[in-house]
């Protein structure tokens, strides 16, 4: 079950809930803020979501790798809101019986999700602030 | 049969600033295509056909095509180019 939130993402946590008798491998992605990006110094972000289309796409995109992978489990975790420098604003979090599987699919996840999930963000700079516009959205199985 | 439908329009990231809201209420003739809804914002919002080539639209949360005809209490996203992750 994926979930947006406004709330630091508590790894721990989600990391237990990956854990499973018959997993022998768990595998991670944390997209992290940077402090640049195209060469101008980076203060901080806001996302921006539309939370229940992006939820929709995100349990789509958990389901559709559970079936390719093979996974146990998976569990996707985007914070919106206002970010600072070092804070972690996407969790992707897989197990399976083998390592990769895991590791491949962690991978398919985060690409999926940079072309489907309707979030948006806006840099902050310390003359001003502008949206990124990295990928015009897509659907599924398209 | 009535002759109205009444929809809400969403705005997300630089569109709600071009139109200066997050949502709004809009009534349409009945068997109004998306793309007569898009070309009535571009006129309602001169900043937001600035936008077109790079919009999509989702009806009820799921992308669809400019010739899907809407219905009454549809939720109607604008949806600018995505940056998740």
């Amino acid at each position: 079950m994926s979930k947006i939130t406004t709330d630091p993402i508590d790894i721990t946590h989600q990391i237990e809930h990956l854990r499973c008798p018959d997993s022998g491998a768990t595998a991670l992605f944390l997209g992290q803020i940077r402090n640049h990006n195209d060469n101008k110094q980076v203060l901080g972000l806001t996302y921006e979501a539309y939370d229940e289309m992006a939820c929709e796409v995100m349990d789509a995109i958990e389901a559709e790798a559970i079936t390719r992978y093979g996974l146990s489990r998976c569990i996707i975790v985007h914070r919106i809101g206002e970010l600072a420098i070092g804070d972690v604003a996407l969790f992707v979090g897989v197990s399976s019986a083998h390592r990769r599987e895991s590791f491949e699919a962690v991978a398919a996840i985060v690409d999926e999700i940079k072309k489907r999930v309707p979030i948006w963000k806006k840099e902050r700079y310390s003359d001003g602030s502008s949206w990124l516009e990295e990928a015009v959205i897509q659907g599924g199985n398209e | 049969m009535p002759v109205v439908i009444q929809v809400t329009l969403r705005y997300f990231g630089i569109t709600q600033e071009v139109c200066g809201k997050a949502s709004e209420s809009m009534e349409l003739s009945v068997n109004t295509p998306l793309m007569t809804l898009v070309e009535a914002l571009h006129t309602r919002y001169s900043l937001l056909a600035q936008q077109k080539s790079s919009l999509r639209y989702a009806v009820n949360r799921k992308l669809v095509s400019m010739d899907t005809i809407l219905q009454e209490g549809d939720e109607i996203a604008l949806l600018p180019p995505i940056a998740g992750g």
